[in-house]
């Protein structure tokens, strides 16, 4: 899987690309619309990492240009600017998600592989753990054949968790991506439990192998299969 | 009151003095009048009565040989020669003595003459007025002095109905002048009329848009050009904090955005510690607070903007009860009892984000501040003109004292409260920010632990213009 980022700070680039690195993607990178605009025009890539604020060029006009000149690959919008207008204007230019700065890194995980499952390959829409199995085109889950049948928050719980495979994602961000960011993550992060509990239940993880782990102060992580 | 009733007045206030002025003069000549017109007549009376007076061959040059009609009963004649001897007297003089003065204009004398005695013009106190001249005729071998006078009518009631008539005169006058100032002054006041409408046109959504400068350099040119000028300082201070807004949210989310990813990278090693990961976790939720806080803070000033709006008819009811559905969760966690009386349709014009944010603010609270096992009210019913929504919520209230406040940025009713229950001290304020955006009105009332209810009234058509996209 290739990833372009394309950020004009310098140090949030190379965060990036260091923690998107040990996710297995092959990373590109550019730091201004004009590099952005070489780099796509040169190379295909799966998926790209834009923000808007860009120096020469700015983030939409790379968008527009782009998506004028036929490329589709599936654009993830970053902005420091949180302003419902410029979502708005991203998506109408064409891009396929929009993520506010400042991220937790279990929501970018969630949104790339979400973009990248979508712009195509079914293969890679089932996702799965130990007997289970989470389908992210149909909201299907199932254990072994059983189908489970669970609220939206939970299935919301369940993908994330499996789209953070062996990364412990905090109670703070699983609210936040469970509710939305307009909810308070401070209140709601108290009551996640209630939500991990009936989870729980349902895939019959009270009783069975541990599925979902608690770590305790830290939050919740699904971990492959080591049995 | 008004500049054009105020120019009326002034107007009317001079255009008055004016006539005054003049009435006066014309008032003072007037009164001259009668009584020059009797000293010409006294002036001739004499020079008849001396011609028949005196012997022939003392008769003086200055008299012609005319004879007007002249009745000698009306007069009240004495002609004196050189050694004050009356040498002639006409029948008058025995009703009555004047005084002779030595003046050379006429004088008027009053005198009480019974009417039974003789009628002549007399007043209900029997009191004649007579108009009296002297006059020196020189004639050969000496000067003879001639004392003529004559009762007149009451000449005050005369002089009071020329004060009548100008009076009237000048109560039509100012009659006419406020009229007619009123006119001029709405003409005076019309350009300035059309200045304030255009410029009440002007609001932020077109600030770049001018007040056309008519063809005269007058003082209305001036003041369109003044009225420009601050536009445009205006139409500056709004783009410069719109550019501050920008820079500021990159400049501050940028960090924190870097922070929070480095940190969640270092929990995520493998060989970390776990009291250190269980600190850095916690850590990494202080930096997220403050991201929160940065945010509602760049929103807030966005709303003071009135950026980002979107205006579209939504379903009030349906976002409603999916909120709190949202919130089941924590309802149920905390043993709250929920009542809601929500219509099943409710549509409003209003900004959908910014809508559902009013909503998840005051359920956060009504939740906060409220004690497990409390209550919590909806009511939502659709008026005439908008929709009235009313939270109540049982749990600590808010002193009376505070009340006022709570919309205030980063005002909280206990600062202890803060650390308790989280949240950056901007929800209200973003709330009422919204709120009014919309058209709309919110306030708060609380008893101090009996509950709070918030009340909002949402107009169904907002009166806010949308955004010219």
């Amino acid at each position: 899987m290739k990833l372009l980022i394309v950020d004009d700070e310098p140090e949030l680039l190379d965060q990036l690309v260091k923690m998107l690195s040990g996710q297995r993607y092959d990373v590109d990178t550019a730091a201004d619309g004009e590099g952005a605009l070489d780099k796509l025009f040169e190379n295909p890539y799966d998926l790209v990492l834009l923000d808007i604020m860009l120096p020469k060029v700015d983030g939409l006009t790379v968008l527009k240009e782009i998506r004028s000149a036929g490329i589709r690959t599936p654009v993830l919008m970053l902005t420091a600017k949180g302003a419902v207008e410029d979502k708005v204007k991203g998506l109408d230019h064409g891009a396929d998600d929009y993520l506010a700065k400042p991220f937790a890194m279990a929501e970018l995980m969630a949104r790339i592989r979400t973009l990248l499952r979508r712009s195509g390959e079914q293969l890679h829409a089932v996702l799965t753990i130990h007997d289970i199995s989470l389908d992210t085109k149909t909201r299907e889950v199932r254990r072994q054949d059983r189908i489970i049948e669970l609220t939206p928050k939970e299935f919301s719980i369940l993908e994330f968790l499996l789209y953070n495979k062996n990364r412990a994602v905090s109670r703070f961000t699983l609210a936040e991506h469970v509710w939305g960011d307009a909810f308070d993550p401070f209140t709601m992060s108290n009551f996640i439990d209630v939500h991990l509990k009936n989870l729980r239940h349902k895939i019959g993880d009270s009783a069975g192998p541990n599925i979902i782990r608690t770590l305790r102060g830290i939050g919740f992580i699904i971990e492959d299969d080591k049995s | 009151m008004k500049i054009r009733q105020k120019i009326a007045l002034w107007i009317t206030g001079a255009g008055v003095l004016v006539s005054l002025v003049f009435s006066t003069i014309v008032f003072l000549a007037m009164m001259d009048q009668p009584y020059r017109l009797i000293d010409d007549e006294l002036k001739t009376a004499s020079h008849v009565a001396m011609r028949l007076a005196l012997p022939a061959g003392e008769q003086p040059e200055v008299i012609k040989n005319d004879n007007p009609p002249f009745n000698s009963k009306q007069y009240w004649i004495k002609i004196f020669n050189d050694r004050k001897t009356v040498v002639y007297q006409s029948e008058l003089t025995r009703y009555v003595d004047l005084p002779l003065y030595d003046k050379h204009s006429g004088y008027t004398v009053k005198r009480t003459i019974p009417k039974e005695r003789l009628k002549l013009h007399q007043d209900e106190n029997n009191e004649v007025t007579f108009r009296v001249r002297r006059f020196r005729v020189p004639v050969q071998g000496g000067t003879y002095v001639v004392q003529i006078g004559k009762p007149i009518e009451k000449l005050d009631e005369e002089i009071l109905e020329i004060i009548k008539g100008i009076a009237l005169g000048l109560i039509t006058a100012m009659l006419l002048l406020v009229f007619l100032s009123y006119l001029i002054a709405g003409r005076v006041l019309k350009p300035i009329g059309v200045i304030d409408r255009l410029a009440r046109e002007i609001n932020d959504q077109n600030l770049s848009v001018r007040i056309p400068l008519g063809q005269n350099k007058d003082e209305l040119y001036r003041l369109a050009k003044s009225l420009n000028r601050m536009f445009d300082r205006l139409e500056n201070s709004f783009e410069t904090q719109k550019e501050f807004i920008a820079s500021a949210s990159h400049e501050l989310k940028s960090p924190l955005a870097l922070l929070q990813l480095s940190m969640e990278d270092l929990i995520q090693k493998p060989d970390l510690p776990e009291r250190l990961r269980q600190q850095l976790t916690r850590q990494t939720d202080i930096v997220r607070r403050m991201s929160r806080l940065v945010k509602n803070l760049l929103d807030l000033s966005a709303l003071e903007l009135k950026e980002c709006f979107d205006l579209k008819e939504i379903d009030l009811a349906e976002m409603l009860k999916s909120v709190l559905s949202d919130y089941e969760v924590v309802f149920n966690a905390k043993k709250i009892d929920v009542r809601e009386q929500i219509p099943s349709k409710l549509i409003v014009k209003g900004d959908r984000e910014h809508l559902q944010r009013v909503f998840i603010n005051l359920i956060d609270n009504a939740i906060k501040y409220n004690h497990e096992g409390g209550k919590i009210e909806f009511k939502v019913s659709a008026k005439n003109r908008g929709v009235q929504i009313s939270l109540f919520n049982t749990g600590t209230g808010i002193p009376a004292a505070d009340l006022d406040r709570v919309f205030e940025q980063f005002y909280r009713v206990e600062k202890s409260r803060s650390a308790e229950y989280g949240g950056s001290g901007l929800g209200l304020s973003i709330v009422k920010r919204i709120i009014e955006l919309h058209g709309g009105r919110i306030d708060i009332e609380s008893e101090p632990s009996a509950g709070t209810r918030v009340n909002i009234f949402i107009p169904k058509t907002s009166s806010y213009p949308n955004r010219p996209t």
